[in-house]
């Protein structure tokens, strides 16, 4: 750091730019005209600019090009991949659109009739064709279903009362 | 092809936009050294840094009619392509490997017959390394800020676009990195 460091106050707020320190400020020109310090801080300086900016570089390979050209041929062919798909999309957006429109048309239709209103007095019922037909043969079914159960339990009351007569005759 | 030459990286880019495929090879030509110099300080590995640079120049290539006037075409360039680097590097867990023993690319320059290197071959190449370990050494945001002015050289008004900040901050964080570099190669500026 130089004695002076009036210079390098500047530079570290960024009040003034080194590269063209004394060229577009009078002040600093006027000061490093005097001040050694401050003049051989600036030159310094400019030469750490100079040293990293000839500093050796590194190039691109020979292979780089043609590397290049094979991933931007993928990358098209990738994009190409993407938009086809686009189009059989819409359309079977379409078709998906027209099936939901007649789904809601049929609900539509369907609701008219009546057949979701709810009615409170069960002798309405009947009034939907079929419907009396059906309600009759659950009823006998379910009378079919009893009648059974009932001629099983009998006949296992019958079965017991059978097996300890014949044990009693046998004692 | 002449011509091309002649024009800047903006009106490249429109002539790109508008199907030039010659246009967008001349932006390759200007910037593929540049950005593999600058990526390379950030994944230290020669053919990682070329392989995120040609992915930079697939993203202009597919992306070219994203591109605005608004900016910069060197500010846009970079942007993807720092951006690039840091994915890639967070992907491998690398995001904050820097450190100045991972000189891993060392290597990865153009091998040199040590028998034909002349002494000021030595040196130089000693400077490049010396060089490079200091600009590792600084702190992230002057790092970036050396490596975009010095060594990408950039104005101030596209560093301050590129990383979003007012162009006194640029001055100020490069010549606060430059004053610790100064001390780091003090017995080379004698």
């Amino acid at each position: 750091m130089s004695r002076c460091g009036k210079i390098e106050e500047m530079i570290k707020s960024g009040e003034l730019e080194i590269d063209v320190a004394n060229e577009t400020n009078e002040a600093v020109k006027n000061h490093t005209a005097e001040c050694v310090e401050c003049r051989d801080f600036i030159e310094s300086m400019k030469k750490i600019s100079s040293v990293v900016r000839n500093s050796e570089k590194i190039t691109v390979s020979d292979s780089f090009s043609e590397g290049l050209k094979i991933k931007l041929e993928a990358a098209k062919k990738e994009e190409q991949k993407n938009i086809q798909p686009s189009m059989p999309l819409f359309t079977r957006m379409v078709y998906y659109v027209s099936g939901a429109a007649a789904m809601m048309i049929g609900f539509m239709y369907i609701s008219s009739l009546g057949v979701f209103e709810q009615k409170t007095d069960s002798s309405v019922i009947p009034s939907v064709p079929g419907t009396t037909q059906l309600a009759v043969a659950e009823q006998e079914d379910e009378k079919s279903l009893t009648d059974s159960l009932e001629t099983l339990r009998d006949n296992v009351v019958n079965d017991e009362e059978m097996r300890l007569r014949v044990n009693a005759e046998e004692r | 092809m002449a011509d091309l030459k002649r024009m800047s990286d903006e009106e490249l880019m429109q002539s790109f936009q508008k199907g030039d495929d010659s246009a967008y090879n001349e932006i390759v030509e200007r910037y593929k050294n540049k950005l593999l110099n600058h990526i390379f300080y950030y994944v230290k590995e020669r053919e990682w840094a070329e392989d995120i640079v040609q992915d930079t120049f697939v993203r202009v290539y597919l992306n070219k009619d994203k591109y605005r006037e608004i900016a910069k075409v060197s500010t846009w360039i970079y942007t993807i392509a720092i951006n690039l680097a840091k994915t890639s590097l967070s992907r491998t867990g690398k995001m904050n490997a820097f450190s100045i023993t991972g000189k891993d690319g060392e290597n990865d320059y153009e091998i040199k017959d040590k028998n034909t290197e002349t002494d000021k071959d030595v040196l130089k190449n000693e400077l490049s390394d010396v060089i490079m370990s200091s600009i590792d050494n600084l702190e992230e945001k002057f790092r970036e800020i050396v490596m975009l002015r010095d060594i990408d050289e950039m104005s101030y008004e596209e560093i301050a676009a590129l990383l979003k900040i007012p162009t006194g901050t640029v001055k100020s964080r490069l010549n606060r990195a430059r004053l610790n570099l100064r001390d780091a190669l003090s017995e080379y500026i004698k």
